[in-house]
């Protein structure tokens, strides 16, 4: 059916302006692409994949168990990695559950209740990580083959302030054990770090985004 | 030797001089005069080079139009400067005119000013809604997010498409053809199902075990039932069985939804989408300690769709609110209407107007409890009702071709067509599905000669303007194709539909450049006021070439403003202009706005489209977007407001006590709520949202080199005390001067909408007075420091609070030119073009000459060169 | 004494009525009577909820009930249960009367402990006078292995059961009631 829309669009195409063609044009390349995704989740689908020895997750459904449902899907993520399900994972982690207590207004017993949320989040990130750590992929474990990219869009999230923001990087590729500090009045593009992430995925380029060059302070591994 | 050199330098240097000097050719000595000392390379004041910005290129054209702006304000050169003679300026500002005019000429050569555009999600839901006849056919939540532009996002510059968009179509156009097509010789059969509140599995008969709600006969409790006290009762499901909850009684209420409790009337889950009759009987009491006695007043229920998800346990299922409804003191009143319900949907409840919290928790639980209830007789609901069948929806398809058994052995060498059994998904749903009929479906005596007359119906319907008959050639090809595969007539037919429904024909808006025909006007008349395609009364005006006469875009304009369907427009717009989109994206401090619910804000948005469709019946005039005689309310926002007399759930037009400040876009609480976040609000969010939104002046973003404020809710400091170090800054209060004095007059309500002349707070502060806020809520903020709500209008004069300077504003022009602005945009799904600005000037002067307010202005935009050409 | 003389009793009975009618008439619509235990009345005032359940079975007619005795006397017409063994029959009338009310009745074989060796415990109760709590707590004692039968109403805030004592003790019925939020009242 993909191809018959296609050639279908082309009628159309005759009609239209330049600039008018250009933006048609996305429609022609997104049915391309959905033709070529399809057909590679196909051979996927009959591809081998390894096997592991992990038990379907099940869902916490009480929505103030925020730190617990994190938790949980760092463990998906894991399985995911290793069953080579995906080699590229976003999480999204939704803090709307304690949405109102980020806006702390500098109230002490507010503080008090985000500083321990915050804290119940780094403890399953640690234990994620270890997690990756402790499984073996061919010689390496799996953690020194996966990089790991935590942070936050927000340096304050009580004035939603976009500097200054805080960022994690773990997993292999790259020297750790080290704080890279940034002036804090004309912050350091954090696109740079993206530009080395991409570098290191074997993607030759200087530029992402407002990035234009690699991470100062970080050394490829 | 050297002579040539120098000349050679010589010539060559004189253009570099004067490429330094000006933009283009023959720029006016002016900005070197006026302008550059601050705007060269060196200063760049503002951020603004005026020596190197190029009015070809795209992103400096737009700075020289604000350059032009500031120009034709009298805002540069600032007042501290040397002014330049009357003369001077309006010679510089003709000049850059001109060139800005011969750029934009330039730019667009060949191109129209609208750019090719997809259906947005909304367009495209109610259109297959529309082509259908499939009311309520759910589509939006399925597609990705579009983008926005421009404030809005039927702009070409918002709606990309990828992959991901079209896979959700085709997935899309395969459940719409799902509901579309007929699989049964005689429609489902109509049941009719009484449901109590208390019904069985459900959240409500959990919490009458121990009080939270009482069983009521005859406005009596029970005896069969009594009410929990020192004792509780044990077993629900023993209770269920023995028919304590399904004896015809009603159940009363005490206790609104929240976290853990989910009103749902379960025992109905829908199997067959369509329309279905629903009633319900309510009224309202006032419980004491066992006696049921007249309520304080007119209580409101809410009713809710809920989508059941996973098996359909426990609560918190994706819900959209229905309608609330009037249950007024010990007088059952019965309410009746029609809904669409689909699949797995059922009906949800809530006491909306009781107050949060658990009130009937003390050891005598209801017997010890005294306060108001809600009780709820029966919920009905009788369905589906389909007018015809098979259905129209099936009829667009298939036409009037008889449906007949499958039978295999008939049929040699064809796949039977797919079908998907109809059960009862859900266990708590006492519903069931009729015994499936076997596998029906259209039969074709004739398969070619009824594929090309059905596709020369359904094609130019779905496409909206006439199609090709070498394009219908085309899919009645492919349709061909798939009988000599082996498919059904309905599989194959379902594959050229499903084809058409993905194809750009039916995706985008297909406009030819220049004038629009007939056929591209009435969809601009329909996506306008319908979000939709035009329907047959439209067309036929298209088809016989009446749509470029002025009386005919006149009535039509009437007609579809008129019809049910334009409440879309209404919500699109407002959703976007307003902002109306993000009024949940905050949640309201618990603590410090107790007073907050969902059935407040529900109000309120219905408050500010109620106001707008008022301003659109009645013709208001732009002056009414800030300063009105009149609100659209509700009792609860009329508590909220503090204006008296005004009972029950449903938004009605109420004439303001003289002096209230309320009923205009800029004092609704809708507005103060999106502008603000949880816990405070801020003068220069809300300065910039009147600056942007109202007079269509949007102020440059900050600086990048600001730190964001903290808020400080402990009492100590106001946000304006906080603000002043910004302003007091000569760089900062270029801009602020003009943000900051409707955010300081708007500081006059809080996060939530209300009035307040005191900051309210956790930490220090003065005990605070109770006012309008329910008695069963807690109040434990308190009084912070007073409110300023004074401030100094950036063209000189001052105001003391809101209503001064509400009076001023409204008599400011910009909120013509912004309005129809935003309209035609919207329209006309493009920015408004330099090239264009007086065609717009002119829409207004001729609005304000004719008057009818903004009505008038909305026929003028579709008379209007604007709107007929792309 | 107990279930296999009573039933045969009425096979006897059952038999000698077949002897009597004309030859023309088969044997199938000759109605039989059986005698079972009953569960769910757990009160008086049940007896009325009772006939209406049987009320809106039509292949059952209910002849008497024994209140004091939990039992309940029914005439089937054999037909309706053709070739069902005794204790079979008890199954499908057992079936037919918790559909007919939602599991709060039910229909069991007769007792075939001896009256003597049962012992009759009573427990003093508080609770809500409702309908619905009473049979909670019915339930909850009458599910106790060795309860034979029980009644309850907190309108008299009075539990009995009878019991088969080398089964169940009042402690444990005691203990089965706390666990269900029933209030035992102190002594």
């Amino acid at each position: 059916m993909l191809d018959f829309v296609a050639e279908q669009s082309r009628q159309l195409n005759k009609q239209l302006s330049v600039a008018d063609r250009q933006r048609l044009d996305q429609y022609f390349t997104s049915v391309r692409e959905l033709e070529k995704r399809l057909k590679s989740l196909e051979e996927w689908e009959h591809k081998e994949k390894p096997k592991v020895a992990a038990q379907s997750p099940k869902d916490i459904d009480d929505q103030k168990e925020f730190v617990r449902k994190t938790g949980l899907m760092f463990e998906v993520i894991k399985v995911a990695l290793e069953t080579d399900s995906s080699r590229i994972i976003t999480l999204f982690i939704d803090t709307t559950v304690i949405h109102n207590i980020t806006h702390h207004g500098n109230r002490p017993e507010v503080l008090a209740e985000l500083r321990s949320k915050e804290e119940g989040q780094f403890e399953v990130l640690g234990q994620f990580l270890d997690s990756l750590q402790n499984t073996k992929e061919g010689g390496d474990s799996l953690l020194d083959r996966t990089m790991v990219l935590y942070g936050n869009c927000m340096g304050s999230a009580n004035s939603h302030s976009n500097y200054n923001l805080p960022v994690l990087l773990a997993g292999g590729g790259f020297k750790h054990g080290s704080h890279l500090a940034f002036d804090k009045q004309n912050n350091y593009p954090l696109t740079n770090l993206f530009v080395s992430m991409l570098q290191r995925l074997g993607i030759e380029t200087n530029e992402f985004s407002s990035g234009r060059g690699s991470f100062r302070g970080l050394e490829m591994i | 030797m050297t002579q040539p050199n120098l000349i050679f330098l010589f010539v060559f240097s004189f253009p570099l001089l004067l490429a330094q000097v000006a933009p283009c050719a023959e720029s006016p000595v002016f900005f070197e005069k006026h302008c550059y000392s601050c705007h060269d390379g060196q200063n760049r004041k503002g951020g603004l080079d005026l020596t190197t910005l190029k009015i070809e290129a795209p992103l400096d054209f737009e700075r020289w139009v604000k350059v032009f702006d500031r120009l034709e304000a009298g805002e540069m050169p600032p007042k501290a400067k040397k002014q330049p003679s009357a003369n001077e300026a309006a010679e510089a500002q003709k000049w850059l005119r001109q060139s800005l005019l011969k750029a934009e000429l330039q730019k667009r050569k060949g191109e129209s000013r609208t750019g090719l555009r997809r259906l947005t999600r909304a367009e495209y839901e109610n259109t297959m809604r529309d082509l259908f006849h499939l009311d309520g056919m759910p589509l939006q939540g399925e597609l990705p997010a579009d983008g926005s532009a421009h404030g809005f996002d039927n702009n070409a510059d918002a709606l990309d498409i990828s992959h991901v968009n079209l896979a959700k179509y085709i997935e899309a156009a395969d459940r719409v053809l799902d509901m579309a097509i007929a699989t049964r010789p005689n429609p489902p059969s109509i049941t009719k199902q009484r449901i109590s509140l208390a019904n069985s599995a459900g959240f409500v008969a959990h919490v009458l075990l121990h009080g939270d709600g009482v069983i009521l006969k005859d406005k009596k409790p029970d005896p069969e039932f009594p009410p929990a006290g020192a004792q509780m009762h044990i077993d629900q499901g023993a209770h269920e069985r023995i028919g304590s909850f399904n004896n015809g009684s009603s159940v009363g209420l005490f206790r609104h939804e929240d976290e853990s409790f989910h009103p749902y009337f379960i025992e109905f889950v829908t199997i067959y989408p369509g329309k279905y009759r629903v009633k319900t009987s309510l009224w309202s009491f006032q419980w004491d300690k066992g006696q049921v006695l007249p309520a304080r007043g007119t209580e409101a229920a809410r009713l809710s769709l809920v989508t059941l998800t996973g098996d359909g346990r426990g609560g918190g299922h994706p819900s959209t609110v229905l309608a609330y409804f009037d249950a007024p003191s010990l007088q059952e009143k019965k309410h009746e209407f029609t809904q669409w319900l689909n699949p797995r949907e059922i009906i949800g409840f809530n006491a909306a107007s009781l107050a949060q919290g658990g009130q009937t928790r003390g050891k005598k639980r209801a017997m010890g409890f005294t306060g108001p209830g809600i009780a709820c007789d029966h919920l009905e609901i009788e369905g589906p009702f389909h007018a015809e069948w098979p259905p129209r929806s099936h009829k667009e398809l298939f036409g009037d071709l008889p449906l007949a058994e499958f039978k295999l052995a008939e049929h040699p060498g064809v796949r039977p067509p797919k079908r998907k059994l109809t059960r009862q998904e859900m266990g708590a749903g006492k519903n069931r599905p009729d015994v499936e009929p076997g596998i029906w479906t259209v039969r074709s005596q004739e398969p070619l000669a009824d594929a090309g007359r059905l596709l020369s119906h359904f094609l130019p319907r779905a496409f909206r303007r006439p199609v090709s008959t070498e394009t219908q050639k085309h899919y009645l090809k492919r349709v061909e194709e798939r009988l000599k595969a082996g498919d059904s007539f309905e599989a194959a037919m379902r594959w050229a539909y499903r084809a058409a429904l993905c194809s750009a024909d039916f995706l985008y808006h297909v406009e030819p450049a220049g004038k629009l025909d007939a056929y591209a006007m009435a969809c601009r008349l329909s996506y306008f006021f319908w979000k939709s395609m035009p329907d047959e009364p439209l067309l036929s005006l298209a088809k016989a070439g009446k749509l470029n006469q002025g009386e005919t875009l006149r009535s039509e304009t009437d007609r579809l403003l008129k019809d049910g369907k334009s409440e879309r427009f209404v919500e699109d717009f407002l959703g976007q202009w307003l902002k109306l989109r993000q009024i949940a994206a905050t949640d309201p401090d618990r603590k410090l706005y107790p007073e907050f619910s969902p059935y407040l804000q529900d109000s309120m948005v219905k408050e500010t489209r109620a106001y707008f469709r008022e301003m659109l019946d009645k013709g208001l005039g732009a002056s009414f977007l800030v300063q009105s005689d009149f609100a659209m309310l509700n009792e609860k926002l009329a508590v909220h407001y503090g204006i008296p007399a005004v009972s029950g759930s449903q938004i009605r037009r109420v004439t303001l006590p003289s002096g209230s400040v309320r009923g205009p876009f800029l004092t609704q609480a809708a507005i103060h709520k999106i502008t603000a976040n949880g816990t405070t609000t801020s003068p220069v969010t809300r300065g910039a949202f009147v600056l942007d939104r109202l007079l269509g002046q949007p102020p440059e973003p900050p600086p990048a080199d600001v730190p964001a404020i903290e808020p400080d809710v402990r009492g100590a400091k106001t946000i304006r005390e906080q603000l002043d170090k910004h302003r007091n800054n000569p760089s900062c209060a270029n801009c602020h001067v003009k943000i900051d004095p409707p955010g300081f007059a708007l500081e006059a309500f809080d996060v939530i909408g209300g009035s307040r002349t005191r900051y309210r707070s956790i930490g220090t502060g003065d005990p605070a007075p109770r006012g309008n806020i329910d008695p069963f809520i807690g109040i434990s903020f308190k009084l912070g420091p007073p409110v300023d709500p004074a401030g100094e209008f950036f063209e000189g004069g001052s105001f003391k609070d809101i209503s001064e300077f509400q009076k001023r504003m409204a008599q400011s022009p910009k909120l013509w030119s912004n309005l129809a602005r935003q309209l035609a945009v919207y329209a006309t799904a493009r920015e408004v073009a330099f090239a264009d600005r007086d065609a717009m000037t002119r829409l207004v002067e001729t609005t304000q000459k004719k008057g009818g307010g903004i009505r008038t202005l909305i026929h003028e935009l579709i008379q209007s060169e604007l709107f007929s050409t792309r | 004494m107990g279930l296999p003389w009573k039933i045969m009793k009425s096979a006897v009975l059952a038999m000698v009525c077949l002897a009597l009618p004309s030859l023309a008439e088969t044997s199938q619509n000759v109605p039989l009577k059986i005698t079972c235990q009953v569960t769910g009345l757990f009160a008086e005032d049940r007896q009325p909820d009772l006939r209406k359940v049987f009320g809106s079975i039509p292949s059952v007619k209910l002849i008497a009930i024994q209140y004091s005795k939990a039992e309940v006397t029914l005439e089937y017409a054999a037909k309706e249960f053709s070739n069902a063994k005794p204790d079979q029959v008890v199954k499908r009338l057992d079936d037919l009367v918790r559909n007919a009310s939602r599991h709060a009745l039910g229909i069991k074989p007769l007792s075939l402990t001896p009256r003597e060796k049962l012992k009759l415990i009573e427990i003093q109760v508080e609770g809500l006078d409702c309908k619905g709590c009473a049979l909670a707590a019915y339930e909850v004692v009458a599910r106790v292995e060795g309860v034979e039968r029980a009644t309850a109403s907190f309108k008299k805030g009075l539990i009995t059961a009878l019991v088969d004592p080398s089964k169940v003790d009042r402690g444990q019925l005691e203990k089965a009631l706390k666990a269900r939020e029933v209030h035992i009242k102190a002594p």
